[in-house]
């Protein structure tokens, strides 16, 4: 579909806030600095699991220069960003689950005094058997991580069964299962977790690193027993989230505890290492495919099993397990698919959403296995993805909608990209290409919990100099949805984006908004300004039409000019029109608000999947295989993604830059290994390996426009998807190589070369089986 | 960010005064670039209660490049090293070595002599001290076991210096220099009797000893290079290293000289294959048998990212292919 010619949308432009952060003028919550400001630090957990038998903070508290200590006891509610799984407290009590829980806190005049004082409290613990294995925790009775878990270990069972999944084996030429493992992987982002809190009063201000003020917000009111309207939380400049900064934290309830405690502002600001315990990254997930498909390479079913290793706490857990069945569904047509999974509880800090959330290893594990099936029957591998790429306007097996797609065309334009039918298959040994696919939602479907708001609100107003400030919750974590909403408005209201400023994510004066997560900021708050922008513009062209004694719908505003009959002698500027809507009543405003249709099935766990619209996206990958070393360089990556319209191709480039790259680091580097024992392998970014500027190749991006029906100006995602293709992509690419499947993530030379010297000995063994 | 512990900062203009600093206060100690010293200190690793800076001694940052007499005081950025023409040309191994140390951010800080004593490295021991204490501590700092390789006696951390094994291969001498008796000493000892391959005791410096400076043979058509493997391109430590020196003379190999890096607690002189290749012609075949035998010395153990035996069979490939590279 093609689109309609606009004004701002689709021109590539530079983020608003660009300038301001390069000239270091941005403030992040770190550099805020309140009078007779304390520092916060917290006492972690050197045990895996183990209870707590006693705290004597007296010492610490005896310590010149210390306010203030807070132990577990103080703030006994529990909290979580599921309401199904609120199974954390800000400080541990009764006991610890993994090596770095926080125990105990101190608020101290300076940071040597705080640290200090963590060292005289005095924690007795009774060490208990750690589990580190999800498949051992399953069924160890004997050491129960939570007393509330039925069987074992194991968090929640989640199983999903759509269309004949016997029949649909039993009608196919070829059945192929295979098992694959990806490692966890955490979001490195470069700010670290902070958080200052004033507590003045009788009313709660918290400055922090969120991705999610309105749910902050709520938790805050629920642990610290205050109402919501003492409560206020601002987000400052923030220096990158992933999914890391996507719910409550220990220290923000700490922070504000303890500013409430000594009546002084506090703020803690965490370590990188203690960015590395808070985690909540990619769930380890072991997993099985068992696809079945026909002589022709058309997909007839799939079973998917997958165990998933939460750590410890709940976190996003429940939405990640049933995220990796249910988008599976999707971007090729299963007719009758099966699902198993469980998500287990092991002594590891807690798992949980990471960008492309709970779908990028099952997208791995699917697109490697359609590869091999495909490699089995002689089928080109972009051949059997557009036989059985989803179509628009279709709905999926598990009663997904999808409205635009363009799936085929990210597919095509790759493949011709890297010239994919001269080159598959045919160049020399150690140079293989490769490819994949994929797709996310445009925001999921339903809020964390339950309540009848809009997922998004924007409030417009417009001042008298012809400038319009947007009011919105959003929070902007460095991907640029306040620039997304400047584009939006102006668009809308026919001025330039730089007469817009953008007021977002603080609870006193923005309107709610969930928050960044699940992709859905462009799409939801992008509609919600829309419409407040609309509703703009009608009552300035309303004020105007009086004036002139026009008709309103003769009227329109171009590059700031209200445009229309009779008024080329005397034109009226935006700033005019203002004017006179203000003389007839008051302040100018507009509002709207976004609440995603009624979608999705009725089964158990229907909740989990549906969206307003999905992206498409499609990457090649070029590598080459050191034969000796097993070293896999990737030479090319091109990056196709349908994200309806790209309201600014220089921001939605560099998101799909970005999700490719973070593809790239969990497909060769990245693994967050715990050690037996409990300790991470690499708390650090020295250790904790993302790839450098000069470990990317060069990131060939496709921007493809569906033009979603329903999207703000056609908009869709393209933040979380852009990540989903790229792994498989690479190991795809890997096998057109050197012949070699990749069952493990992050892949390894070592396993390449073991590999390579096992293909050797049976190379003329045929590979695969194909049932008669 | 992790704090510095407190210490006191002494700035000496000469090196005699440097020596002086460190004799007097004993547990003092030098810092140049800072780029290791100082995060391990945010470590707990070292707490000093003297840190005697280096970097305003123009003697330790001279250079002689005359022919024949190759001088590098040890305060010489590595970037310098890595940038400079005429070391390019005459002494690449240690050019190629500077110029892979960390990231070009660091090698503008840190310096030769700073890169020649890093600590050795290992993952139970360059964390913080709440990592340490939960793991429980290590033979290196504090602990009465290898957390490595717990039924072993010795302390197995890495030599991650780069220019180390370059200079070895190079037949380096350093000038180590220290204040005993109101008098400035003076030593010079070949690279190789510096080191000492335990992870504890690591170099044979004496207390408030530095090494001032290195000496470089020059001999004329004598070729070299150095090769790195690590995960990542930039940032990383080594994970095996190799650097060889030699000549093609009358079509047959002299002065060979290969050392290989990060497999053992020092650098190691890789003896065997330099006997191998020593006086014969550079048939491909040869070269290929010799860089078999340029792991014999070392017995890694699980310590650091990677397998102990796919970083000895990297040091291997890189050998063959950089002894195929010099006699090219």
């Amino acid at each position: 579909m093609k689109r309609e010619p606009r004004r701002w949308v689709g021109r590539p432009l530079r983020r608003l806030d660009g300038a301001t952060k390069l000239r270091g003028d941005a403030l992040f919550t770190d550099d805020l600095r309140l009078p007779g400001m304390l520092v916060g630090k917290m006492l972690r957990s050197p045990h895996a699991h183990a209870r707590i038998l006693s705290i004597d903070t007296a010492n610490a508290e005896a310590l010149a220069g210390v306010k203030a200590v807070a132990v577990g006891e103080e703030m006994p509610v529990r909290y979580g960003i599921l309401p199904r799984a609120e199974d954390e407290t800000a400080l541990a009590v009764g006991k610890v689950r993994y090596v770095g829980e926080p125990v105990a806190a101190v608020a101290a005049i300076d940071e040597a005094t705080a640290l200090a004082a963590l060292d005289l409290i005095d924690v007795r613990y009774d060490p208990l058997p750690a589990i580190f294995d999800p498949r051992e925790a399953m069924t160890r009775e004997d050491v129960k991580i939570h007393a509330e878990t039925k069987v074992a270990n194991i968090e929640r069972q989640a199983s999903l069964l759509f269309g004949d999944v016997e029949g649909g084996f039993a009608a196919a030429d070829h059945v192929r299962e295979d098992t694959f493992f990806k490692a966890a992987a955490t979001h490195a982002p470069i700010e670290t977790h902070a958080a200052l809190a004033q507590y003045s009063g009788g009313k709660l201000t918290l400055w922090s690193s969120t991705q999610v003020p309105h749910y902050l917000h709520r938790a805050l009111a629920k642990v610290l027993e205050l109402p919501m309207e003492r409560i206020r939380v601002i987000k400052p400049f923030l220096g990158g989230g992933f999914g890391g900064k996507g719910e409550p934290f220990s220290l923000e309830f700490v922070a504000s505890h303890l500013a409430r405690k000594t009546g002084r502002p506090v703020k803690i600001v965490h370590t990188r290492e203690e960015v590395f315990l808070s985690h909540r990254g990619r769930h380890p997930m072991h997993m099985t495919v068992k696809l079945g498909v026909k002589a022709d390479g058309t997909i007839t079913a799939l079973h998917f099993r997958n165990i998933l290793d939460g750590g410890c706490y709940g976190s996003y857990g429940l939405v990640t397990l049933y995220y990796s069945g249910q988008l599976l569904t999707c971007p090729y047509v299963i007719p009758a698919y099966r699902f198993d999974g469980f998500r287990v509880h092991t002594n590891k800090p807690p798992s949980g959403a990471q960008r492309g959330h709970g779908g990028v290893s099952p997208r791995y594990a699917i697109d490697v296995q359609l590869d091999r099936v495909a490699e089995d029957l002689g089928i080109d591998p972009l051949e059997i993805r557009l036989r059985n790429a989803v179509q628009p306007d279709s709905v999926t097996v598990n009663d997904l909608r999808i409205t635009s797609c363009a799936f085929s065309e990210c597919l095509e334009q790759v493949g011709s990209a890297i010239s994919w039918k001269e080159r598959r298959g045919k160049l020399p040994r150690g140079r293989g290409v490769g490819m994949a696919g994929g797709c996310y939602l445009s925001g999921a479907g339903k809020a964390i919990y339950f309540n009848p708001m809009p997922h998004s609100s924007v409030r417009i107003t417009a001042d008298r100099g012809g400038g319009v400030t947007v009011f919105s919750g959003a929070a902007d974590i460095g991907q640029g949805s306040d620039t997304m909403l400047a584009v939006v408005a102006a668009e809308t209201l026919g001025i330039a984006p730089s007469m817009v400023t953008v007021v977002s994510a603080d609870t006193d004066t923005t309107p709610v908004d969930l928050g960044t997560y699940s992709s859905r900021v462009t799409f939801m708050a992008g509609n919600a300004c829309l419409e407040a922008a609309t509703q703009l513009r009608d009552v300035l062209l309303a004020a105007v039409a009086e004036e002139l004694e026009v008709h309103v719908d003769t009227l329109e505003i171009r590059d700031g000019v209200i445009d229309g009959p009779g008024i080329d002698a005397d034109p009226l500027t935006f700033a005019d029109a203002i004017v006179l809507a203000e003389s007839r009543g008051g302040p100018v405003n507009g509002v709207g608000g976004y609440t995603p249709p009624e979608l999705g099935g009725s089964y158990r766990g229907a909740g989990v999947g549906p969206s307003a619209a999905y992206s498409f996206s499609a990457h090649a990958a070029e590598v080459e295989v050191d034969l000796e070393t097993g070293h896999v360089e990737v030479v090319r990556l091109i990056a196709s993604h349908d994200l309806g319209v790209a309201l600014n191709p220089l921001a939605a480039e560099g998101q799909v830059e970005g999700g490719a790259s973070m593809g790239l680091g969990e497909t060769l580097m990245e693994d967050y290994e715990v050690l037996e024992g409990g300790q991470l392998a690499c708390p650090s970014l020295l250790e904790y390996r993302i790839p450098t500027a000069v470990d990317l190749p060069d990131l060939e991006t496709i921007l493809v426009e569906s033009v979603d029906p329903e999207g703000p100006y056609g908009a869709k995602e393209c933040g979380e998807g852009s990540v989903h293709p790229t792994i498989p992509a690479v190991v795809n690419a890997v096998y057109d190589a050197v012949g070699v499947w990749l069952h493990e993530v992050p892949i390894s030379p070592e396993t390449i070369l073991a590999l390579m010297k096992k293909d050797q000995t049976r190379r003329v063994a045929p590979r695969g089986a194909t049932r008669p | 960010m992790m704090p510095l512990p407190t210490f006191r900062l002494e700035r000496p203009a000469t090196l005699v005064e440097a020596l002086r600093c460190l004799s007097e206060t004993p547990g003092s100690l030098p810092v140049a670039g800072g780029t290791d010293l100082l995060v391990s200190m945010k470590h707990g690793l070292f707490d000093p209660p003297v840190l005697v800076n280096l970097s305003g001694i123009e003697e330790l940052r001279r250079t002689n490049l005359a022919p024949g007499n190759v001088e590098l005081g040890a305060g010489v950025r590595l970037a310098t090293l890595r940038d400079d023409p005429e070391l390019r040309r005459g002494h690449a191994a240690l050019a190629e070595a500077a110029g892979v140390v960390a990231s070009p951010l660091l090698q503008n800080m840190g310096t030769l002599g700073g890169n020649l004593c890093l600590d050795t490295r290992c993952r139970y021991y360059n964390q913080s001290a709440f990592w340490r204490n939960s793991r429980g501590y290590c033979l290196k700092r504090g602990g009465t076991i290898c957390q490595a390789a717990p039924a072993a006696k010795r302390c197995f951390a890495v030599s991650s210096c780069d220019t180390a094994p370059a200079l070895t291969a190079l037949g380096a001498q350093v000038r180590l220099a220290r204040w005993e008796d109101g008098a400035l000493g003076l030593r010079e000892l070949p690279l190789e009797q510096f080191y000492v391959e335990d992870g504890i005791e690591r170099v044979t410096l004496r207390p408030a000893e530095l090494v001032s400076a290195v000496l470089l043979p020059v001999t004329p058509g004598t070729r070299s290079g150095f090769r790195k493997y690590r995960v990542r391109d930039s940032i990383d430590y080594p994970l095996a290293s190799v650097a060889a020196a030699l000549r093609v003379e009358d079509g047959v190999l002299r002065g060979v000289r290969v050392a290989v890096g990060a497999l053992a607690s020092a650098p190691l002189l890789a003896v065997e294959t330099m006997a191998l290749l020593e006086g014969q012609p550079p048939d491909p075949a040869l070269l290929a048998e010799a860089a078999e035998l340029v792991t014999k010395g070392s017995k890694p153990v699980k310590n650091q990212a990677s397998s102990p035996t796919y970083r000895r069979h990297m040091a291997r490939v890189m050998c063959r292919r950089l002894l195929a590279d010099l006699v090219a």
